[in-house]
């Protein structure tokens, strides 16, 4: 959908390019997250693509088309661009705001009006903001009125710079959320700049990390990324947690699930202790049909056996397309050190910090 | 009906009996003011427009409109007469080229003060140049063009009183007349009324430019309500 050839680009003011023979292809319908330190050329290839910045050589093509085939400013109109400080027009309403492309593109006014009234609802903004300026908007709020902007004339290519770097950290985590479910609607293709690894990894299909004066170091899945990184500079820049960081990303349903150490209620005192020596803990899991009430360590278990025991509930309960991130979570935070996987009230079975090692290295 | 019986300067009686020629003055005075701050913001706007896009002629532009900012009112005219006469042309180059200055330097200012990601986005959404000009920069620079339109009208108001000196000059008329007449209450009286409404005139102009920014810019009202 997008291919970059051999980009360079060099200002006249530095001795050294800025992107340098840069080659990346993305995918119809996929996010590829540009990611790198500052200085490393992300936003001048950003860019180049939508032509604020016009490469020293190399060329750009969308959908076969070289990027300068028609006039710079309807190539614009087609690819919908977001940048960090959203960049609102102050002196008009959200609803002329959102309806800016629409307008420039010259459709009738009720036809802008409805799409603006869809976009309302798709990113989830108030309708009651149309008629406000943006200084009357929280950060968040603008930053969707940004995205509802870009996305107004339902361009197939959207453009974002550091869409989500002026906002505090709870609203951008949300955002981040909203951009991954709205994508999964909306299937556009999406070069996205950050110097977030994060969040690189939580929205990126692909991710390109480029070091310094544009070198593209690795292009890949993020799994594949922080399986293998390709260059010392990358694992330097994924950080010493990227064990951690994958986890993110592979959920519990790709793990074979551990029974664990369950008995039933009829269950009597020697199978309950049976049953712990034989997974090597101090504690059972008492089933009760198909439910699971919780848990109990062996040594409160009468000798009556373990009809009438009082179990503890589980403190986490995850379901099956939790990651093994918080599974881990669960288990360093629970006193069992498992982290136990429901189907609804069904338990379907536990997870060891053994699972997700072996997992990891897999 | 003198405020003092006898020796009094104020001539209340003077001022009934010309109420008429003194609403003739005012509407002449406001006449000239407003065609040498209409003429002075459309050659603002042009030069404005040059020096924003070719940036170095931003200097050069300032210093030929400093200078004729300086110069004395009475020299100008002086000048003009020989060529243009005692004519309204002759105010009208003099008054409009004292507004240039500061309309100049409030409209590139103004222009100036968009932020760059606005302009950064509306050319990423496909403005042409030209677009970005009159649907963004142009209405966003209002609140500073204002605020130089209404330092070069009050000033302008001021100015016009000299422009009596050719001729023209509306209150300024009866300022000169009054200086003529000085001993006389009469003479104090046309004095006093042709500043009085020269300065009620300069209020009202400012204010009423007050009003036109409140209307034309409601976002720049609204900061911050939700």
């Amino acid at each position: 959908m997008i291919d970059l050839t051999d980009l360079t680009k060099t200002f006249p003011s530095a001795p050294t390019p800025a992107v340098d023979h840069l080659n990346l292809h993305v995918e119809r319908g996929e996010v590829v997250v540009l990611v790198g330190p500052s200085g490393c050329g992300k936003t001048t290839t950003l860019k180049m693509i939508n032509r604020l910045v016009e490469p020293t050589s190399g060329t750009i093509e969308i959908d076969g088309r070289p990027i300068d085939s028609l006039p710079v400013h309807e190539l614009r109109r087609g690819i919908g661009y977001v940048i960090q400080q959203i960049g609102l027009f102050p002196h008009r309403t959200i609803r002329q705001n959102i309806g800016t492309v629409p307008g420039l593109l010259g459709w009738d006014k009720a036809r802008v009006s409805e799409r603006v009234d869809e976009l309302t609802e798709l990113v989830a903004l108030d309708p009651a903001i149309l008629d406000r300026y943006p200084s009357e908007l929280s950060g968040g709020q603008r930053q969707r009125v940004g995205v509802a902007r870009a996305l107004a004339a339902d361009p197939p290519v959207l453009l974002m710079d550091e869409p989500f770097g002026a906002v505090d950290p709870i609203v951008r985590a949300h955002l981040q959320d909203e951009l991954v479910a709205l994508q999964q609607r909306l299937h556009k293709t999406i070069a996205l700049v950050t110097h977030d690894i994060d969040e690189a990894i939580k929205v990126g299909d692909r991710v390109a990390i480029l070091s310094e004066g544009g070198h593209l170091e690795q292009y890949g899945t993020p799994n594949e990324i922080l399986r293998d990184p390709a260059t010392p500079f990358v694992a330097n820049f994924l950080g010493t947690d990227r064990g951690i960081k994958r986890l993110s990303l592979i959920p519990i349903s790709e793990l074979e699930l551990e029974p664990g150490p369950v008995v039933d209620r009829a269950a009597t005192r020697e199978d309950a202790l049976q049953v712990a020596a034989s997974y090597g803990t101090d504690w059972i899991i008492v089933r009760d049909g198909e439910r699971s009430d919780g848990w109990v360590r062996v040594d409160d278990v009468p000798a009556g056996g373990v009809a009438h025991v009082e179990t503890q509930p589980f403190l986490t309960r995850l379901g099956t397309d939790a990651s093994l991130k918080e599974a881990l979570d669960a288990i360093v935070s629970s006193h069992a050190a498992v982290a136990a996987v429901f189907d609804g009230s069904r338990l379907l079975g536990v997870v060891t910090s053994e699972a997700v090692s072996r997992m990891i290295l897999r | 009906m003198p405020v003092l019986a006898a020796g009094g300067f104020f001539s209340w009686e003077w001022v009934f009996r010309h109420l008429d020629d003194i609403w003739d003055r005012t509407v002449e005075h406001l006449v000239l003011t407003a065609i040498a701050v209409a003429v002075g913001m459309a050659i603002s706007l042009v030069l404005s427009v040059i020096a924003i896009r070719y940036r170095w002629t931003f200097g050069p532009i300032t210093w030929i409109t400093g200078v004729l900012y300086t110069i004395p009112s009475l020299a100008l005219f002086a000048f003009l007469v020989p060529i243009t006469g005692l004519s309204i042309l002759t105010a009208e180059i003099g008054l409009v080229s004292y507004t240039l200055l500061i309309l100049i330097r409030n409209t590139v200012a103004g222009i100036d003060s968009v932020p760059a990601a606005t302009i950064e986005s509306a050319l990423g959404m496909g403005y042409t140049r030209r677009g970005l000009f009159f649907a963004v920069e142009l209405p966003l620079a209002i609140p500073v063009i204002i605020a130089g339109i209404r330092i070069a009208a009050v000033t302008t108001i001021g100015l016009v009183t000299v422009t009596a000196l050719i001729g023209q000059g509306g209150l300024g008329f009866f300022i000169l007349r009054g200086l003529s007449l000085f001993s006389s209450p009469i003479g104090t009286t046309q004095i006093i009324v042709g500043t009085i409404v020269s300065v009620m005139l300069a209020v009202t102009v400012d204010l009423a430019l007050v009003g036109v920014q409140h209307i034309t810019t409601p976002w720049a009202r609204r900061r911050a309500a939700a």
